[in-house]
Parts: C-alpha cells; structure tokens; sequence
C-alpha cells in the first residue's frame, strides 16, 4: 500500500504551521502562509548554494583569518594554522573542537549537500531512514561551524593592547562567514519531502 | 478522511508528507511521524504554559549581559575590557563592517527579536485572546531560531579563552554569567513552544471571535 501522503490526496502540507491544505488553495488558511506542495526548484537552488559555499571556502582556508601583533611583531594566522598552533601548546581538546567546526563539518556539510541532491536527481534511495538522518544533521550541525568566527571577534575585542598585543580580523574571516551562511540556507533550500517520494517510487513500482 | 472536528488533528509532517492523525493527548507526549520519525509535537499545556516564565528570565538576562562588561584582559599592566556589544563594534572599528553588522544579528538582534516572540507568544498561551501580532510572532519565532547563535557564542568564548589563556590574566565578568544562562533560558523557552498546539490555539481563538 502507498503511504497516504498530503500529495497523493491531492493536498498540500503548509510548511509553517503543517495544516492539511486542499490542492487547489494558494495561501494557508490557518496561517496565511504561500502553499507549496515541494519547494519549487529546491534541487537547483540547493546545487547552486553549495556550489557558492564551495567557492567561499578556498578563500576562508588559504587568506589569513587573524593578524596577530606581539611586541611589534606582526603575523597572520590561517584556520589550519590555528589548530595546528593550539595542538602544539598542548590544548589538544580545544585543537581538535576548532578542527571539527572550522574544517571537519563544513566538509561534510558540502559533501552531504551535493549526496543530497544526487539521490533526488538520480531517483534511487537506499535506506530512507539514513539518508533522512544526513538531512536532520546537516539541518543541526550548520550553526555550531560559526564558532570560529566568534573567537575572531572576541580576541579582536579582548585584546587590544596596542604594540604590546593585539589581534586583526583577517579576509578569511568574512569567507568563513559566508561559509557557514550559505550552508544554512542550502539546507533550507533542500526539501526533504523529495527524498520520501523517490523512496516511494523505488518501493512501488 | 475528517479533519478538525473534536480533539483529533490531522497534520503533513513536514519531513515527508505523511497526513498523521494528531490525538488530542492533555499530558506531555512526544508525537512522532509514524513513517520517518520526525517529532511533529510536543502535547500537553503544563509544558506550554512553562515558555513565558523561561522567556521573562531569558529577558532579564539578555538585559544584564548588556549592561556588564563580558570579559577583560591584562598584559604588561596594562587593561582591556571587552562588552558583549564591542564584541561586533571592534570589527567595526578595525574595518571588517560585513562581519561587525553579522556578529551583531547573531549574538545581540537576533536573540532579542527571539525573546521578544517568546513573550508574545508565550502570554497569548495564558490570556487565549486573538491579537494581530501573534500570528507574526510565531512564525518569526520558528524562522529565527537557528539564526540566534547565543549557545555557539559561549563555546566561542571558551575556545578564546583557552587561546589566551596563557598570554595575560583574563577575568571573566556578570554578562559572561547572565549570557550562559540566556542560551539555557532561551533554548528552554523555544523548546516548551510546541508549534502545531500554538497554531491550533490561534485558530480557536480566532474562530471564538467570528
């Protein structure tokens, strides 16, 4: 038997408040909200995201994301360099905290975004159940990369000595950023329903 | 298939489609999708009903972490103290204007806007009266929530601290404190508010007045 889905009823699921919606409706009647039975496009807008987080993220990793001054000194510090740096003072746990967020999940992130789509654009799912579980947890783990550039912005804050020491945001910073931002609405843009459907399909036919 | 008559609901799961039968459960339960697991809603009114003194404290804590200095730090004798609203305005300072205005949403605007829709949303729970700007306020409360990054921010000070740890002695001040305990507050609050119960209310109060 095919699951009872919204759209094999010919109704719409809003997506803000989940209300079963006739087909023929454009706004939800309980919340107002445009109806869409699938995000229009979502396959191409979540491609075209990732493939800007792609491009963002060479620049993040190879440009400086702090300048460091120390009694006159300057140098820069790249992302890399950073956990590098902690690992050799000793703070293993911490090194291994920043490589996870800064390198590790935006990675896995794109790598997730992109097996995404390619199961949808080749209609054919193993286990939904797992694929379903890569999507909840790009959908969580997105935020928790912008750590990095909160550490930029308060050593930047804190300290401020002048020539004795002080730190600059560096330009990979802001690539960081964009990074981390573009992800998040790439995850947004992907409409977990389409799994589902091709799932459908594979079982049924 | 009925829909909306008496305490039974029916709903899509926004995960995959499915059309789920709500049943009208008064204590707390967790109701999942059948088919792919995702939670749908937390039932129950004592759970509710436990947002708007979460969101009152969160309040009041986002106001002290304004108020105090964060952080401060010293070197060579001499002081630097951060506030959490320096944390953006240093970037400014030193030229990075995107990445300032961005910090700003993510730690100040963006949790202030949250709590702001808590207590909207959490007082109509008690009064159950319709009001223009509750509708707004749900909906800007669940598209918010993954753009308020208190908890992300604590973790960042952390990761800070053990960076300069060993360069100066750094001292933590009260906003660090009231800062930790808005992201409990906050996270607590956002979790109590279970938004297929607050869309139903909404319809109630609004078919009461028609």
């Amino acid at each position: 038997m095919m699951p009872r889905t919204a759209r094999s009823a010919g109704k719409v699921g809003c997506s803000v408040c989940h209300k079963v919606n006739p087909g023929s409706v454009a706004q939800c009647s309980q919340c107002g909200s445009h109806l869409y039975s699938r995000i229009p496009h979502s396959l191409q807008r979540t491609y075209a995201l990732t493939l800007v987080a792609i491009v963002l993220y060479i620049p993040a990793n190879l440009l400086p994301i702090t300048y460091t001054v120390y009694l006159g000194a300057s140098g820069p510090s790249t992302i890399f360099g950073g956990v590098v740096t902690l690992w050799q003072m000793g703070s293993v746990g911490i090194a291994l905290v920043i490589f996870v967020a800064s390198v590790f999940v935006p990675v896995a992130k794109l790598a997730i975004l992109l097996y995404l789509c390619e199961v949808v654009r080749r209609q054919r799912i193993g286990n939904p159940h797992k694929v379903a579980f890569l999507y909840r947890l790009t959908e969580f783990i997105g935020r928790w990369s912008m750590i990095d550039v909160f550490v930029v912005a308060i050593l930047v804050a804190l300290v401020r000595l002048g020539n004795i020491i002080s730190f600059y945001p560096g330009p990979a910073a802001l690539s960081f950023a964009g990074v981390v931002i573009v992800t998040m609405v790439a995850a947004a843009q992907f409409d977990p329903r389409l799994l589902w459907d091709v799932s459908e399909k594979s079982n049924y036919e | 298939m009925t829909e909306s008559s008496g305490a039974a609901e029916v709903v899509a799961c926004p995960e995959c489609d499915l059309m789920v039968r709500l049943p009208g459960i008064q204590e707390d339960a967790r109701l999942g999708c059948p088919r792919c697991h995702h939670t749908l809603s937390y039932s129950g009114e004592a759970r509710l009903r436990r947002a708007l003194p979460l969101g009152v404290c969160a309040a009041l804590l986002l106001l002290l972490s304004l108020s105090f200095p964060f952080m401060s730090f010293e070197s060579a004798g001499v002081e630097n103290r951060m506030t959490l609203i320096q944390a953006s305005w240093a970037l400014l300072l030193d030229g990075s204007y995107v990445l300032s205005a961005l910090v700003m949403v993510f730690i100040v605007i963006a949790p202030a806007v949250l709590v702001a829709c808590v207590l909207v949303v959490s007082s109509f729970i008690y009064r159950q009266k319709p009001s223009a700007g509750v509708a707004t306020a749900t909906k800007l409360l669940f598209g918010l929530t993954s753009w308020s990054m208190v908890e992300v921010f604590i973790i960042g000070v952390f990761v800070s601290l053990v960076k300069i740890a060993a360069m100066a002695t750094v001292e933590l001040g009260v906003s660090l404190w009231a800062y930790l305990g808005l992201s409990f507050a906050l996270v607590g609050a956002i979790a109590s508010l279970d938004k297929v119960s607050i869309w139903r209310l909404l319809a109630q109060s609004r078919g009461g007045a028609r």
